[in-house]
């Protein structure tokens, strides 16, 4: 693969890495308004909850929360 | 003998530098990793004997570093006693006198062409670590294309979309979904890989894998369309599920944040996260 080839490979995945957050954080979202009572149990029993993604199991801290919305 | 000599010199001057120069690059980027063609491959141990070692003469010749330890005559003496038997045993003395210069001049050479090669090396490898860092701060694409020529040895397109090496963020993790010829559906975060040779995928690892269950979830999207897709993924136990490259139909490759709401979260979803929050210090 020469420099050019590479350089293509790395802006799609700079495009990749920017569709999968903004697909992510849809799933995320959803999830929280479909089930906000099992989520807000799993904050407050472990500081986190664990949300079930297209892209696996994410891990939400009650940190991240936080940071998100100062 | 004259031969065993000049083979000696070539190696040290010609084949010595390409070869430290991959093993310090190899720190950084594995050998099997690089992919190159005969001609890359003897084009890029050329660049990296011929340049450093012009620049290295150039330095001896300038410090005066060769001139000190000796002349032309020392090499012409040595060569010549080398050459010929006959002109060994008449200048003897002359001769074990002059290969101690040859000795000196050499490593007078020597020790800058290594130094400057493994300087070059170790600065490569600094670039690589931060290519990302760098490659952000460039604006347009033809400076950007330079960059990876330069710096980016000929590495495997496969290491370069199965390895964090170039991510721009350590907070990122590749998840794959995996289609095999048998045409499971599985998907995992992408451990580790194996190359062959020629740089062609020889086998992927996956952690926290699971696998589709294709059938079972047709059946009950059959019987009721609303169900949901993320019941029919079974996990796997283990960390440390092997796909092989000859197994595989295709791959969808996702590079995610684990903090998906780092940046860029719409003014809509700050408000969910925020209600969330909300009803956790109610209940306190």
């Amino acid at each position: 693969m020469n420099g050019h080839d590479l350089e293509r490979v790395l802006s799609l995945i700079d495009e990749n890495i920017g569709a999968n957050q903004t697909r992510l954080r849809f799933e995320i979202i959803q999830f929280i308004q479909n089930h906000e009572d099992q989520v807000v149990d799993q904050l407050r029993a472990n500081e986190s909850a664990t949300i079930p993604t297209s892209a696996g199991e994410i891990t939400l801290s009650l940190a991240d929360l936080r940071e998100a919305v100062a | 003998m004259l031969a065993l000599v000049v083979s000696f010199l070539v190696a040290v001057y010609l084949l010595g530098p390409n070869l430290v120069a991959r093993f310090i690059l190899g720190f950084i980027v594995p050998r099997k990793n690089l992919v190159q063609s005969r001609w890359e491959e003897f084009t890029r141990a050329v660049l990296w004997a011929a340049i450093p070692l012009v620049i290295a003469v150039l330095w001896a010749v300038k410090t005066g570093a060769i001139a000190k330890v000796g002349q032309v005559a020392d090499l012409e003496t040595v060569f010549s006693g080398l050459y010929s038997e006959r002109y060994f045993g008449a200048h003897r003395a002359e001769f074990f006198s002059s290969l101690r210069s040859f000795f000196w001049m050499n490593l007078a050479l020597l020790l800058p062409l290594y130094s400057l090669i493994v300087g070059v090396s170790i600065l490569f490898n600094f670039l690589i670590l931060h290519y990302n860092s760098i490659r952000n701060t460039l604006k347009s694409t033809q400076m950007k294309t330079l960059l990876a020529t330069i710096v980016l040895p000929r590495v495997s397109e496969w290491h370069v979309l199965l390895s964090d090496m170039l991510l721009p963020s350590k907070n990122l993790v590749l998840t794959a979904d995996v289609l095999t010829k048998s045409n499971t559906l599985y998907q995992g975060r992408v451990q580790d890989k194996m190359l062959n040779s020629d740089g062609s995928l020889h086998s992927v690892t996956l952690a926290s894998p699971r696998r589709f269950l294709r059938e079972q979830f047709q059946k009950a999207k059959d019987e009721l369309p609303d169900t949901e897709i993320d019941d029919f993924w079974h996990n796997i136990p283990g960390n440390l599920f092997i796909v092989m490259g000859s197994d595989i139909v295709n791959l969808n490759l996702r590079y995610v944040r684990e903090i998906a709401f780092a940046s860029g979260s719409s003014p809509e979803e700050v408000e969910v996260l925020r209600r969330l929050l909300a009803r956790l210090t109610e209940s306190k």
